[in-house]
């Protein structure tokens, strides 16, 4: 099992920003995506197996891990205001002002989409899955991942047109 | 990949905290570690003999604690010599028509008897 831990350290060095994205986008909240993030790794540490597509399964597992944590709570989701954004590093007043500014408003638009398209928003733009990687972790088909996409996409543009 | 999606992915997004990494792999190493007692598999009976044995001694020791010597039902019976410094009267104790609690200086040989020859 030692490879495997091995093989989890290395997706976790290399995927840590987007399943930490992943987890988040389904908590709304920082400290409990981290909790989904440590359940789920606890939980692929103790595995009997080698699943054939690790990178999906630990996908799978931080989102799973999110769903449970949520359920245990019972916490309503709350996102947060700036939702999975994080203020700019610029030093530049003006471009800080601007990049906040279209964060927020970005995501106010993502927390008007329907649950299931602001998730496969996220995933897609934000923690590079691809639709196929995407239809796996959610168990849908790819047609349903890539119209939820484009729809969800299309009324994105609409509201931040607004 | 259009303009408007490429301007989506270019914001800076969440990160988890620096000390998450550590939170996740350092506490599985101290798991791991003892995770072999837990996950050691014994037959029933051997957990049974063993649960009984750790009874056994706790209760033994618990006895011998409360009474700082053997457990009555486990003391073979003995002659006891007791000897008698000083004399607590001046009376005549070999007088048994009074009853008395009194003794003369001297020896006395005791019996001791288990608990079910009494």
């Amino acid at each position: 099992m030692h490879l495997l831990r091995n093989e989890l350290g290395k997706i976790y060095d290399d995927f840590s920003q987007q399943l930490f994205v992943c987890a988040f986008a389904v908590t709304g909240n920082k400290e409990l995506a981290e909790d989904a993030m440590h359940n789920a790794f606890c939980h692929l540490f103790n595995l009997n197996f080698v699943p054939q597509n690790l990178k999906a399964y630990v996908f799978k597992s931080v989102r799973n891990s999110a769903i449970d944590l949520i359920r245990q709570t019972g916490r309503t989701v709350v996102f947060y205001e700036n939702y999975i954004f994080d203020s700019g590093n610029s030093h530049n007043p003006r471009e800080i002002a601007n990049t906040n500014q279209f964060q927020y408003k970005v995501s106010q638009a993502l927390l008007k989409l329907s649950e299931d398209e602001r998730e496969v928003i996220v995933q897609y733009l934000y923690a590079d899955l691809t639709f196929r990687e995407i239809a796996e972790l959610l168990s849908i088909s790819i047609g349903t991942v890539t119209s939820w996409y484009h729809r969800g996409l299309e009324r994105l543009r609409k509201l931040l047109e607004e | 990949m259009d303009d408007f999606e490429q301007k989506l992915k270019s914001l800076k997004l969440s990160k988890p905290s620096e000390g998450l990494k550590n939170r996740i792999f350092s506490q599985q190493s101290k798991k791991q570690s003892l995770k072999w007692i837990f996950l050691k598999r014994v037959s029933l009976g051997w957990a049974a003999v063993f649960a009984i044995s750790i009874g056994l001694f706790g209760f033994f020791l618990a006895q011998f604690l409360y009474t700082q010597r053997t457990p009555s039902f486990l003391r073979e019976p003995s002659i006891v010599k007791i000897q008698i410094i000083e004399s607590s009267t001046t009376k005549n104790v070999f007088d048994f028509t009074k009853t008395s609690v009194d003794f003369l200086p001297g020896e006395l040989e005791v019996k001791t008897k288990s608990k079910g020859e009494v």
